[in-house]
């Protein structure tokens, strides 16, 4: 098979999107501005939406562009801008070099990629169709349980999230804690 | 689109009851929240006897629902019997029921964890309380926390399905997340919980990582079905990577070296009775997953030996998880990251029984049952008496402070005696049994791989010597406690339902071991369905 | 304080129902199954047997049922040994017989009946047991037993016999031995329960009336035990057996019996925790918790000793090392922590090789190669079992040699045998692994000291008989030398360290590990004269270590110094004191006419044929013994007193508590020593048979040639 054929509008398309994906990716861990890491982080999940309309999946790529781009991107965004302060947090786990997880990291692809050009993928179709009823469904029928389990999961997280968040108006006052490394002030920020 | 009869069209609204325990505990969690939130006065202390009373109908349902899966019956002296005096023998299945298209799967098993967890629960909601009053960190929802990690444990143990695997496990991680950084004053609890939770969060995309590999190779989440395709597609780099990716996710949950990096400081900086929930509950429930999934849906020889087999990287996990959890807790001072090692040490013993199972030893499920059971009680005691002897700004963490303690406290000394001999696993405790039907099982693989190789003997002859290491540090503390002359003075928590759960949990481990039938009986009998 | 009684109470309460609910829970909900139950599918007339002196009964069984069944043994309460030799598996050596020549497995048809003629001559001390037939019986579905059982409602389940059969129960003799070994726990928890302002000597007399009783409980024991019973009179040879099913998911029974072996032992245990009962009289510190360990320990040396299942075995052994641990650990001199834990370390890695081995040879047991005589193992209430931790099954029903795989190079029964055997030596404690003992003995209080020296070390030459002998002939005569050599490197090591010893009490240690390497020597040649010479050393070591471990801490208690040189001319002012030291020394070194001298003789005697080199070189140990006894008697008890000790020692000779410990231990080390007799008659037995059945596995006899020229 030579190499001209290959290049068809689906596989041009195809690696359009996967690279935007992928480089978002390298962008959001490799960045230095935490800011740069967020942007690049839209890249990632825009090339992620754009992979799920390819192959027909209209209802989930247009939940990831809503949900992570618009909502939680966002989110985080906002987040990043407000706490600029964050600093003098020890960290007392030792770090590998950097070589080694460049190492790691990169024989980890090879492996994968090994493995998905090896593998005798079972190829099908992608349907046309408009999956929004399938996948609702779906939901109510044989995945109900993991659909209503999903609403505690929810609920717990947005318990948890305000136990952590919020001020600590039922605190009462505590005497200097014995040992304490980071300042107390940075650690309720970071939190 | 025949409507929602047909969705329910083999659903049987009465096989809810099997789901009893997950139910309640869900519902009193609800019930905490809502108490929580309209209630007056700032002493949230009186929601614990909710949390409480739910745990209590948890139990109640976790019994009903043993009742209702009825007899299994092969191991059964009883039908043994009945077999020699004529009666026709009973079938061979393990009750179990199936709900939600396999979503969920109640058998024994499942029950017998769901009383675990219950366990844990039940011990850490009591502990927990006061500990935090005493601390100043009060605040209610933290019990509703419990419930739900605990709903989630439960949906583990219950999981059918790598869906409900990965829910489960969500459900329960997130909780204990959030649980670990409820001391908001204590820097070292919020970075046990940012380390908890980012290693936690990795863990869970390894786990979809790998659910997508196996999915992409057998076609389903299912572990019934993933059983019955894994022996076609066993050799496919694919489902390898896989399966891999997945024991990774699980080595991360029950601290296996080399995953083990996060637990002992988010051991340390957790609150102590939460430390103790991570301890029992959260391994507890993550062994149920290995056990349902590797020791059952893929304990076929074929998978599980040889160089790509999972046993074999199990088998390697156990021996540097024990080997390098029991050193590293020889040079700690600190009581608390010493027990971290000691735990990740237990679950290098716990991975044998999986390996066992593995290969089809018929003791190695009750037997890693067993221990959990054991060691649910033994742990959380253990760290209740560490929670209990600190007091406000000072917590008594170091070995040293602990000197004297028998001359002062006798009871609080004999009863963490009672634990670090159940740890060290001596008689007469409960953990002497567990290791002891631990090790058995893995003889019995032995003995059925007899010829083919020597690993599972050389596995126990590794944790034996491990658990002889083991036993030099659970005794420093006893040294400490009555070799010593007393230190400074103490003022532990002056609490009834500390001294509740310390005393029953001591209790426990004693009768456990003095009288372990009913309870290995009842570990035998709690066999997967399917 | 009442709260918490309170919660104690609370707690205990609702331990109970939790549990059993569960376990309760799973039989007799399947309606189909229940009724099955009810259906006997044999009978057996008479159900109950009686014997006046020796006699035969003829028993019928008939089956009742609708399949044919495999009759496959019946047996008495006391169960017999096959005689492996016989080829038709028929066992010869029974107390009862089959009807005529019929093979060992009967196939019985539906509605036919089978007569058994059952021969019984039984001992005064057995006659008890007999109480009624058990016959243990098979059919094709049950072929294939299931590993662990768990029947929680422990109703009758012998095989359709019906009878309400509790096996080995011996009518009050039967509860002998349990009361012997709980009593000391049932001490212990009585002084857990007298408030601690009652009074030191409260617990001190509590503590010695319970070791009195016990004491009076093992003479009773003596006077009773019949010195004839062997194996061949049935019930593996064991007397005073108590048996039933413990924990049934591990096939575990709970398994008492004396044998020649274990009642020595059991009879130095009692007398040994008596004296040192009037040795801890001067303890002073939290008296209430040191007596509770010391029972505690107690129960432990005596279960270890009585203890039939290998299980249960174990359990006592590991519930002697905590109080041990704490004894030496609280009471102990200042570098307790030290000692404790290296012995702690080292007892735990013997023990945790034991565990390992007892796994192994529970799982082999049983297996269709290695069982002899019988087609598959019972319970004691006859519930089949795929495989056993019973110490006389593992003995007399199993050939491990059968199925020994290679395993690691070494054959899997030899590596089970080392691994038991170091487990045991650690505790000996033999040569390499010996360095636990002085130091512990060091830091120990008097009176754990004599009970370190006197009882716990003969656990290790107690386990070596009954499971290295017992349990894996052939290995121990693959091993024989190596435990000869080993023995006389313990007696020659032991007396040239003890030689070098200033710290009296370390000299002593150093004499046990010497006399110790009597008893390897001694159970190494194999013959009857050996082991009974190796069983008689272990007693009169017992006994005559004890005497020196108490003078030990007589002068020590008096002046806080052990060294041998700091001493002198003591006879001058105490010559009481000086009278008993010099008769326990002279016992110590083997001096003829004393106790010590018929066990080594009897070792040399028995040794000699065996292994004349290694003989002769254990022979020159006596001589080394005899300098280094000498040579402290000397420098403590001749020569000019030193005034140093004027007040400590003038005028504070031995008091009366002191004499009563000594005297009784030295009358008993005359009296052997002139009329072994009453010792010697009730080992022989015992030794006789374990002799004759690790003769039965010696390899071919230009094996022994080899060995002899050694």
């Amino acid at each position: 098979m030579d190499f001209i054929s290959m290049i068809t509008p689906e596989a041009l398309v195809f690696f359009g999107l996967a690279t935007l994906a992928v480089a978002g990716a390298l962008g959001v861990a490799l960045a230095s501005n935490i800011l740069y890491s967020g942007f690049a982080l839209m890249a990632t999940l825009g090339g992620v939406a754009g992979l799920y309309l390819f192959i027909g999946l209209d209802f989930l790529g247009i939940a990831q562009l809503l949900i992570y781009v618009g909502g939680i991107l966002v989110l985080i965004l906002f987040a990043v801008l407000l706490t600029n302060r964050i600093g003098a947090v020890n960290v007392t786990n030792v770090s590998a070099p950097r070589a080694l997880g460049g190492a790691g990291a990169l024989g980890l692809l090879g492996l994968l990629t090994h493995v998905a050009v090896k593998t005798d993928w079972v190829l099908t179709t992608p349907v046309s169709t408009p999956t929004t009823a399938r996948i609702g469904d779906a939901f109510l029928r044989e995945y109900l349980l993991p659909f209503e389990v999903a609403s505690i999961v929810l609920l717990m997280s947005l318990v948890g999230a305000m136990v952590i968040a919020r001020r600590a108006v039922r605190d009462r006052p505590l005497p200097p804690v014995q040992g304490a490394t980071a300042p107390v002030d940075g650690a309720e920020r970071l939190l | 689109m025949n409507g929602w009869k047909d969705s329910l069209g083999n659903f049987d609204p009465n096989a809810l009851m099997y789901q009893l325990p997950f139910l309640l505990i869900v519902g009193f969690g609800l019930l905490v929240l809502v108490l929580e939130a309209f209630s007056k006065g700032s002493s949230k202390r009186w929601l614990m006897w909710v949390a409480v009373v739910g745990i209590a109908a948890g139990f109640i349902g976790a019994y009903l629902a043993w009742k209702k899966l009825g007899v299994m019956v092969p191991g059964d002296a009883q039908v043994v019997l009945d077999i020699a005096r004529g009666a026709a023998p009973p079938s061979t299945d393990i009750p179990y029921r199936e709900l939600f298209d396999g979503m969920l799967i109640f058998d024994r098993f499942g029950v017998f964890m769901n009383i675990v967890f219950l366990v844990g629960a039940l011990l850490t909601v009591l502990l927990v309380a006061d500990y935090m009053k005493e601390h100043g960190f009060e605040f209610g929802e933290v019990f509703a926390l419990i419930l739900f990690a605990t709903a989630g444990m439960m949906l583990l143990a219950a999981a059918n399905d790598l869906i409900t695997v990965f829910l489960g496990l969500e459900t329960m991680s997130l909780a204990v997340y959030v649980l670990t950084g409820s001391w908001r004053r204590s820097p070292k609890s919020a970075e046990a919980a940012m380390k908890y939770f980012l290693m936690g969060a990795f863990a869970t995309g390894l786990l979809l990582y790998g659910i997508a590999l196996i999915y992409g190779v057998t076609g389903a989440t299912n572990l019934h079905t993933i059983a019955t395709e894994a022996p076609k597609v066993g050799s496919n780099p694919l489902f390898l990577i896989g399966v891999f990716l997945v024991i990774v996710a699980f080595g991360f949950k029950i601290a296996a070296v080399p995953f083990h990096m996060w637990a002992p400081d988010a051991y340390e900086g957790a609150p102590t009775p939460v430390t103790a929930f991570m301890a029992a509950g959260v391994k507890a429930a993550a062994f149920a997953g290995l056990l349902r999934f590797f020791g059952h849906a893929l304990g076929n020889e074929r998978l599980v030996w040889g160089p790509a087999g999972w046993g074999s990287l199990m088998w390697l996990l156990a021996i540097v998880t024990m080997t390098l959890g029991n050193l590293s807790a020889l040079r700690q001072d600190n009581i608390k990251r010493m027990l971290a090692y000691s735990s990740i040490a237990h679950a290098g013993y716990l991975l044998i029984g999986v390996v066992a199972a593995g290969f089809g030893a018929k003791t190695a499920q009750p037997a890693v049952l067993f221990y959990l059971l054991a060691y649910t009680f033994t742990t959380i005691g253990a760290f209740g008496v560490v929670a209990w002897l600190g007091n406000r700004g000072d917590e008594r963490l170091l070995v040293d402070d602990w000197a004297g303690l028998g001359s002062r406290h006798p009871a609080a000394a004999m009863a963490m005696t009672i634990f670090m001999l159940s740890l060290a696993g001596m008689p007469p405790t409960a953990g002497f049994f567990g290791k002891f039907y631990i090790f058995r099982a893995a003889m019995e693989a032995h003995q059925q791989l007899a010829g083919q190789t020597g690993m599972m003997m050389a596995l126990v002859v590794i944790a034996v010597v491990n658990s002889l290491i083991s036993v030099y540090y659970y005794l420093r503390i006893v040294m400490a406690m009555y070799f010593r002359e007393p230190a400074r003075e103490t003022s532990p928590l002056r609490s009834p339902a500390v001294a509740l759960a310390l005393i029953g949990s001591a209790l426990f481990v004693l009768q456990m071991g003095l009288l372990p039938s009913r309870y290995l009986d009842m570990a035998t009998q709690s066999l997967i369905g399917r | 304080m009442t709260r918490k009684v309170l919660l104690a109470a609370l707690c205990v309460a609702s331990l109970a129902p939790v549990g059993s609910a569960f376990a309760e829970a799973a039989p007799g909900t399947a309606p189909a199954a229940s009724e099955a139950r009810k259906v006997p599918r044999l009978s057996i007339s008479p159900s109950k047997l009686s014997f006046d002196g020796p006699g035969s009964q003829t028993v019928t069984i008939k089956n009742t049922g609708t399949a044919t069944l495999k009759v496959f043994e019946i047996r008495l309460l006391n169960e017999g040994r096959p005689d492996t030799k016989q080829k038709d598996g028929t066992p010869t050596n029974l107390p009862f017989k089959w009807d005529g020549s019929a093979p060992m497995a009967q196939d019985l048809e539906p509605g036919k009946t089978l007569t058994a003629k059952v021969k019984f001559d039984p001992a005064p001390s057995q006659k008890q047991g007999v109480g009624a037939v058990q016959v243990i019986c098979n059919d094709a579905n049950l072929r294939a037993m299931p590993e662990s059982t768990n029947d929680a409602t422990h109703e009758s389940s012998a095989y359709g016999a019906g009878i309400p059969l509790r096996a080995g129960e011996g009518g009050m003799q039967g509860w002998l031995l349990v009361l012997m070994v709980f009593l000391p726990m049932a001490g212990a928890l009585l002084i857990v329960l007298i408030p601690s302002k009652a009074g030191k000597n409260v617990f001190r007399f509590v503590a010695l009336g319970t070791a009195a009783v016990t004491m009076g409980l093992a003479v009773y024991l003596f006077m009773h035990f019949d010195r004839t019973v062997g194996v061949a009179n049935g019930n593996y040879g064991l007397q005073f057996v108590k048996q039933f099913v413990w924990i049934r998911a591990f096939n575990v029974e709970f398994f008492m019996g004396v044998d020649g072996l274990s009642v020595t032992m059991v009879i130095l245990t009692a007398l040994v925790s008596l004296i040192a009962v009037g040795a801890s009289w001067n303890i002073d510190k939290q008296v209430k918790g040191y007596f509770v360990m010391f029972l505690l320990l107690e129960t432990g040396m005596m279960g270890t000793f009585v203890a039939m299942d290998y299980f249960m075995f174990y359990i006592f052994w590991e519930l002697m090392l905590l109080p041990m641990y704490f004894l030496i650990g609280i009471w102990g001199g200042p570098r307790k922590e030290y000692a404790t834990i290296k012995f702690f370390l080292y007892t735990l890695a013997g023990s945790v090789l034991l565990l390992l081995a007892i796994i192994a040879l529970y799982y082999t047991s049983g297996k269709p190669g290695v069982l002899r005589g019988v087609p598959s193992l019972a319970l004691s209430d006859g519930t089949p079992a795929a495989h056993t931790f019973n110490i006389m099954k593992l003995t007399y029903l199993n050939n491990f040699e059968a199925a020994s795989s290679i395993l690691w190079g070494i054959k899997f029964s030899h590596l089970i045998w080392i691994g038991i055997f170091i487990g045991f030596a650690i505790k000996v404690p033999m040569f390499p692994f010996h360095t636990w003992l002085p130091d512990a003995h060091v830091e120990a209080p008097t009176a754990i000291s004599v009970i370190l020296a006197g009882v716990l070390l003969k656990m290790g030459t107690y386990g070596m008989f009954r499971m290295n002998f017992a349990i894996l002939p052939e290995a121990t005569h693959w091993a024989r030398t190596a435990l000869a050599v080993f023995g006389v490197i313990n007696i020659l090591y032991g007396a040239f360290c003890a030689m070098a010893q200033t710290d009296l009490k370390k000299l002593v240690a150093y004499s046990s590990i010497s006399h110790m390497g009597y008893c390897l020597l001694g159970m190494a040649a194999l013959t009857e004269q050996g082991m009974v010479g190796s069983l008689m050393q272990m007693f009169n070591h017992g006994t005559i270590t004890s005497m020196l471990f108490i003078l030990v801490g007589v002068i020590y208690d008096r002046t806080h110094t052990r060294g041998v040189n700091e001493f002198g001319g003591v006879a001058s002012v105490m010559p009481r004191y000086a009278a008993l030291f010099g008769f326990a020394f002279m016992a110590s070194l083997g001096l003829p006419g004393l106790s010590g001298f018929i066990a080594e003789f009897l070792v040399f005697v028995g040794a000699f044929n065996v292994y004349k080199l290694l003989t002769i070189l254990a022979v020159t140990g006596v001589i080394f013994t005899a300098a280094y006894h000498l040579w402290a008697l000397q420098r403590i008890h001749l020569g000019k007193f030193n005034p140093k000790w004027e007040h400590e020692l003038k005028n504070n000779d031995l008091n009366f508590r002191e004499m009563a410990m000594l005297v009784p231990l030295a009358v008993i080390v005359l009296i052997l020593g002139f009329y072994p007799m009453p010792a010697l008659d009730m080992m022989t037995t015992g030794m006789k048979d374990l002799a004759a059945f690790v003769e039965s596995a010696a390899p071919a006899a230009k094996g022994a040639a080899v060995i002899a020229g050694m």
